[in-house]
């Protein structure tokens, strides 16, 4: 991010000043999200997708599933598995052609990996027992990066969204052959995940004295460190890990957990009411908490 | 003519004849008609008024005797050499050269233009400054002002300084001095006004939505001051006393209050709308669409939402609509 990363000193200024009053440069205060634009079902050659538009951030995920079959017995631990994989495309900026984007792909599939999987039940996705299971591909394309923090939150908006939308088609094996199936092509044949329990991130920027939410490039510049909270509806904090090299204090994160689980718990609760009443015509849609 | 005084003429024609009501209606319909078309959702100037806009494949003319310039080429379609557009823009001709001029595009400088950039590289005797050119632009050593606006000689000393001043992310504005055989720009700021930015916000347009004017740097009367680059990079800071230019040395980076802040978001938010609904940017259309937003009592951080910034752009074109029809009249 060579050219990008760059903040002059009287910008710097401005920001901290800004939030140190609680008014950041676009007149949003430190907990507030910008407009997400979040569209269902946008590639049909995936068994789910999903795209969001966050600021400055462009997200694709889609999502493919794919019969696996056992290969050592005892090494198996009786459920499905979860892969995922990030691209950071030259449309985001032509720093990332080639592998340059790989820094930021490999802290968003770390981050995932490590929070998602186990939020979901992968014993569902056992289709013959001891035989064959699925295995589910998420692909996280990035089309335009605003900033780091910002980026994994929507990308992990945009993953609930891709896996809520992932229809699983109904497996009928074909008798007297085990390793044959029929693989049902009907639409309302097939099954959805139960995504209740997927985390969503809610990354925190510090920055002069607080922690800011949803950080644009400048603000993420002008800032120390970032922390990333994964909050599930059930259980809260599921997952946390800190980002960029700059050093924090303890006890501020110790305050900030309850506002935390708060802002989690309302992104939660208003993506998955939107979610859900929109099911029926899979349009685009757009909110924000505020 | 107004369209009231016109409404007035056909009136006084109809009612000379004695025809139906309906009539006069349809009269009044022709004449509505005929004033929408100059509604267009691009205010341009008077020189723009008869522009021809082209996409890429549309005809320009089938005349052999033009010249062909930028943004054309020549189609041998159906035996007939027709002169068509490659690039989505407005026609230009000059004498017998036709070229098209594109409306989205990188910064294409001329001299004399005022820019905002930022410094990307420091190298030995000038620096290298970003400002959404299809190059790299360049500011010399000996393109700018020492503290105090001395003249001397630029010895070795002041090579190894250059940092002290400039460094990379540092926000300058500047003048273009000249352009290079390979088309990047030559920058200078020799001149109290220009140099390093202090405290502000920098936003991000389209350079074909800023126009070539006398003046760039607005001191608004709502309160900020707008320093609107060629090149489409904005610059939004608190107002700067007169006098106290001291081209860039001096950084003020005292604490900026509440209100200010606020006038600035504002100020920003809406020239991001501005700009997302192509209306030109200009202190006066800058400046409309902040006293609506005002007036319409929006907070500045309401004025993210699209739906919101499209009812401030459209009445700031009815505003802007609405000066230009006095002027013409």
């Amino acid at each position: 991010m060579s050219l990008l990363s760059l903040i002059s000193e009287g910008e710097r200024r401005y920001i901290c000043g800004g939030i140190d009053c609680g008014l950041r440069s676009d007149g949003r205060s430190c907990d507030d999200y910008q407009l997400i634009s979040v569209e269902r079902d946008v590639t049909h050659n995936c068994d789910g997708s999903a795209h969001i538009r966050c600021g400055h951030n462009d997200v694709l995920v889609g999502i493919k599933l794919e019969m696996e079959s056992v290969q050592q017995l005892q090494d198996w631990d009786q459920c499905g598995r979860i892969d995922f994989s990030a691209d950071m495309t030259a449309n985001a900026s032509p720093v990332f052609e080639g592998r340059h984007g790989e820094d930021i792909t490999n802290i968003l599939v770390n981050l995932f990996s490590e929070s998602i999987p186990q939020c979901l039940d992968l014993k569902s996705l056992v289709v013959v027992p001891n035989k064959h299971f699925w295995v589910i591909h998420i692909d996280i394309v990035v089309l335009e990066c605003g900033s780091l923090p910002s980026l994994i939150d929507s990308a992990a908006i945009a993953v609930k969204s891709a896996l809520f939308d992932t229809k699983i088609p109904k497996v009928s094996p074909i008798l007297g052959d085990d390793n044959d199936f029929v693989v049902s092509d009907d639409e309302f044949e097939s099954t959805r995940l139960d995504v209740s329990s997927v985390p969503l991130f809610v990354t925190l920027t510090r920055i002069s004295g607080r922690y800011v939410v949803d950080v644009t490039r400048e603000e993420e510049e002008a800032g120390v460190a970032s922390i990333s909270f994964a909050i599930n509806s059930t259980e809260g904090i599921v997952y946390v890990k800190k980002l960029k090299s700059g050093s924090l204090h303890p006890e501020p994160i110790q305050q900030i957990h309850q506002s935390v689980q708060k802002v989690g718990n309302t992104l939660n609760e208003s993506l998955m009411s939107k979610l859900s009443t929109d099911s029926l015509n899979k349009g685009k849609i757009s909110f924000s908490f505020n | 003519m107004s369209l009231d005084e016109k409404c007035l003429l056909a009136d006084i024609v109809i009612d000379n004849s004695q025809d139906l009501i309906h009539t006069r209606r349809q009269v009044e319909q022709v004449v509505k008609e005929l004033s929408d078309e100059r509604n267009h959702s691009v205010v341009k100037t008077e020189s723009d008024s008869s522009a021809k806009y082209v996409l890429p494949g549309d005809e320009i003319t089938s005349d052999q005797t033009f010249m062909r310039g930028h943004g054309t080429y020549l189609s041998t379609l159906n035996d007939d050499k027709q002169l068509m557009a490659s690039i989505a823009g407005v026609v230009e001709p000059i004498n017998r050269l036709i070229s098209v001029r594109p409306l989205r595009t990188r910064y294409n400088g001329e001299i004399g233009d005022v820019i905002v950039g930022r410094i990307t590289e420091v190298q030995s005797k000038r620096w290298r400054v970003e400002t959404n050119a299809r190059l790299d632009s360049v500011l010399q050593l000996s393109g700018v002002n020492l503290p105090g606006g001395e003249l001397r000689r630029k010895t070795a000393e002041d090579e190894v300084l250059m940092r002290n001043y400039l460094k990379e992310g540092d926000i300058i504005s500047a003048e273009v001095q000249n352009i290079f055989d390979d088309g990047s720009l030559g920058l200078h700021t020799r001149s109290l006004k220009y140099g390093k930015l202090g405290q502000g916000i920098l936003i991000r347009v389209s350079p074909s939505l800023v126009e070539r004017r006398k003046n760039h740097f607005h001191k608004l009367p709502i309160g900020a001051n707008m320093i609107l680059g060629n090149n489409g990079f904005v610059w939004i800071s608190q107002v700067i006393a007169e006098g106290t230019e001291s081209g860039g040395h001096v950084i003020d980076f005292s604490d900026i209050a509440l209100q200010e802040r606020e006038t600035m978001a504002r100020l920003r938010n809406c020239t991001l709308g501005l700009a997302k609904h192509k209306v030109m940017l200009n202190d006066t259309s800058v400046s409309y669409a902040y006293e609506v937003s005002v007036q319409l009592g929006y907070q500045p951080k309401d004025l993210l939402m699209p739906e919101v910034v499209a009812v401030i752009a459209e009445q700031t074109k009815l505003r802007l609509n609405e000066f230009e029809g006095m002027d013409l009249n």
